[in-house]
């Protein structure tokens, strides 16, 4: 090891992330071997946290986010280039799709945290529906008048217009286009007239508490409430999960090294260590149900050996899946304001 | 040193605070709404106000008046405050009257029960209703077999019979509740305030009890009655974590989901900051009235 990557010693690990979204106890035992005091801030959306990093002086060294988000951290010189050798666990451990995935070509400032697919979750002991067996499975979610006020629609601009989009057979998820964006807002007004949904992010924890019975969701959110969330009592069968197997959102979370950070090195050794087969398969299944991109994670023993409910299978992301998935990319500016002003007069009622 | 200025010298601290919290976090609001925005719609506060830009305050106020597109929303937070309002003051004149006027030894424990609810964090008495209101919570269930569901659905207050899923009922309910220890206070010291021997004039005079009540006790406890209204209707108004922790649905939106959507995600924090605003400016006349109407009130008294 050379000089200039030996790993700085004491002090604080700054990590700044969702809540929830990190196992305590890896976080704790990175720590206890590189030495430092690992500590989180949690925000609640990447918008947020941009907004935050852009204005302030905040001094983070690891900082969670979207691949639409990259840009414009980029932009800002917020982030910097990472050192390939200093994360060798990429190129060993990491699917090959995402080594050098479109949105950062030669990974030079991210590596992947979790991948997920954005789908309908549902509880099918409250709920008689089959998105599969449907034309446009999204529509289950706009037929569930049944349901009305116990739907779920996800507080993200990206996620709720571009499902509408989805629906309406519009597979560009990334248009700026304002009639575009404008006929999915149509769409959006419909499902609010038909279930009213609640706008939030929460259901891994109120659709196994039942406060949900149907709704947008994340396919971690399903393992995730599988894993932590259920009341006693109440069985992981009783979550069931759809997505757009063709076309339908499929993405990843991504990793970076703060700009200001004051630990590049053990911020590169974080990274790295997220990327070992053990640790991300201990913080997938004991911890946040999102799961990791790695060559080694056999998902399909997991549901066998009952690790995770057999009923979920679908809530894991394939290599396939990833590799012909839909991601939602950096907008144009204009596009932005586009997408913001359908979302907040959505938001209006 | 005059005693006038050891009490300016005491109080220096608190202006201190006050300003500095208050005064130049409000002229940040203001900077920011009549700034302007960069290429990344990102907010480019105008500190100077010699360069103060009022397009998006112009922005701000078509979305609010009729066609706009926060118009829907004004018309409900209108509502909203004014339902939750009037519940107030059903549920808590009697009960300030009785606890200032009619309690005798219980005065003390009427008192303290009337404090206790500060003892709880109200995003914390919010998220016990959400438990109380889940479909199988306890809540639910009482209100269901006391027919109060069914009643409140056929009066179409009630759309089903689930209170959490995006009822606007729901939210004014809560609204009441979690506001209405804020309206007794001021009243209670107001109507406590009141001599009991103007009463017992009224009544020697010949005044019924009804008729010295609408004649001398509510007129005499106007200003606590505006004192709580102004105190439950300013949050209120700027409320918004009510709306989401028992609604969530766009359809039971109020202004402050709206700026807070506005602030919270993507290029329209200018917007939001010019209908804080906006909002500010409305409450600052009802402010202006209440201020009037005590200055009145108490211009007649020493008259």
């Amino acid at each position: 090891m050379s000089a200039s990557t030996k790993p700085e010693t004491g002090g604080v690990l700054k990590i700044y992330n969702y809540a929830d979204y990190l196992n305590p106890d890896v976080l704790k035992a990175f720590g206890k071997q590189e030495g430092v005091e690992v500590k989180v801030t949690t925000f609640d959306s990447v918008d947020e946290a941009f907004a935050k990093l852009s204005t302030a002086g905040l001094d983070f060294d690891v900082i969670f986010s979207t691949p639409d988000q990259l840009s414009k951290l980029v932009g800002r010189k917020l982030l910097q280039p990472l050192n390939a050798e200093l994360v060798p666990n990429l190129q060993k451990n990491i699917w090959e799709e995402i080594h050098s995935p479109f949105y950062d070509v030669e990974s030079r400032y991210t590596v992947p945290y979790v991948v997920y697919t954005t789908g309908i979750g549902w509880r099918n002991d409250k709920v008689d529906v089959d998105p599969a067996g449907l034309e446009t499975g999204w529509n289950a979610l706009w037929d569930a008048t049944s349901q009305r006020g116990k739907t779920q629609l996800l507080d993200d601009k990206r996620e709720a217009l571009g499902m509408a989009m989805l629906r309406d057979g519009q597979p560009d998820i990334n248009t700026g286009s304002a009639a575009l964006v404008n006929s999915a807002l149509a769409g959006l007004e419909e499902l609010a007239a038909n279930v009213r949904p609640k706008v939030q992010i929460s259901a891994y924890e109120t659709l196994p508490a039942g406060r949900i019975t149907i709704g947008q969701m994340w396919s971690g959110d399903l393992l995730s409430g599988a894993i932590s969330y259920l009341p006693k009592g109440t069985p992981a069968s009783v979550l069931s999960y759809w997505y757009q197997a063709e076309g339908g959102p499929v993405f990843n979370d991504i990793m970076t090294v703060a700009a200001a950070s004051k630990k590049p090195i053990i911020a590169h050794r974080f990274l790295n260590y997220m990327m070992e087969p053990q640790v991300a398969y201990d913080n997938f299944v004991n911890y946040v149900g999102y799961q990791p991109p790695q060559k080694s994670l056999n998902a399909a023993k997991l549901f066998d050996e009952g690790t995770l409910p057999k009923s979920l299978s679908n809530a894991v992301v394939t290599q396939e899946a990833y590799a012909t998935g839909n991601g939602f990319m950096t907008l144009t500016a204009d596009g932005e304001q586009a997408w913001e002003k359908a979302w907040s007069k959505f938001r209006a009622g | 040193m005059t005693r006038r200025r050891i009490w300016g010298l005491l109080a220096a601290p608190g202006m201190a605070w006050l300003g500095l919290f208050f005064v130049v976090a409000f002229y940040a609001v203001i900077s920011v709404g009549l700034g302007n925005v960069n290429s990344l719609y990102q907010p480019v506060p105008h500190w100077n106000p010699l360069t103060w830009n009022v397009g998006y305050l112009t922005e701000a106020i078509q979305s609010v008046i009729p066609g706009g597109q926060n118009w829907p929303v004004v018309v409900r937070t209108v509502i909203y405050i004014a339902a939750a309002i009037i519940g107030a003051l059903l549920i808590g004149y009697p009960v300030a009257y009785y606890a200032s006027r009619h309690a005798g030894r219980w005065r003390g424990l009427v008192v303290v029960l009337l404090i206790l609810p500060f003892w709880i964090s109200y995003i914390m008495r919010m998220f016990a209703w959400t438990n109380l209101l889940a479909p199988d919570g306890y809540g639910s269930k009482i209100l269901s077999a006391l027919s109060i569901d069914s009643l409140f659905s056929s009066l179409g207050l009630l759309d089903g019979t689930d209170w959490l899923g995006g009822q606007g009922i729901t939210v004014i309910i809560a609204l009441t509740y979690g506001y209405v220890p804020f309206f007794i206070l001021p009243l209670f010291a107001s109507l406590d305030r009141i001599d009991q021997r103007v009463i017992e004039a009224a009544r020697d005079l010949g005044a019924p009890p009804p008729s010295s009540f609408w004649r001398v006790i509510l007129p005499m406890s106007k200003p606590g009655i505006l004192a709580g209204l102004v105190l439950v209707a300013l949050p209120m108004a700027g409320d918004y974590y009510t709306q989401t922790l028992m609604s969530g649905s766009p359809s039971t939106s109020m202004i402050g989901n709206t700026i807070n959507n506005y602030i919270q995600g993507g290029p329209d924090k200018v917007l939001g900051s010019a209908i804080t605003i906006l909002l500010s400016a409305v409450l600052l006349v009802f402010m202006l009235y209440y201020l009037r109407t005590l200055r009145r009130q108490q211009g007649a008294e020493a008259a």
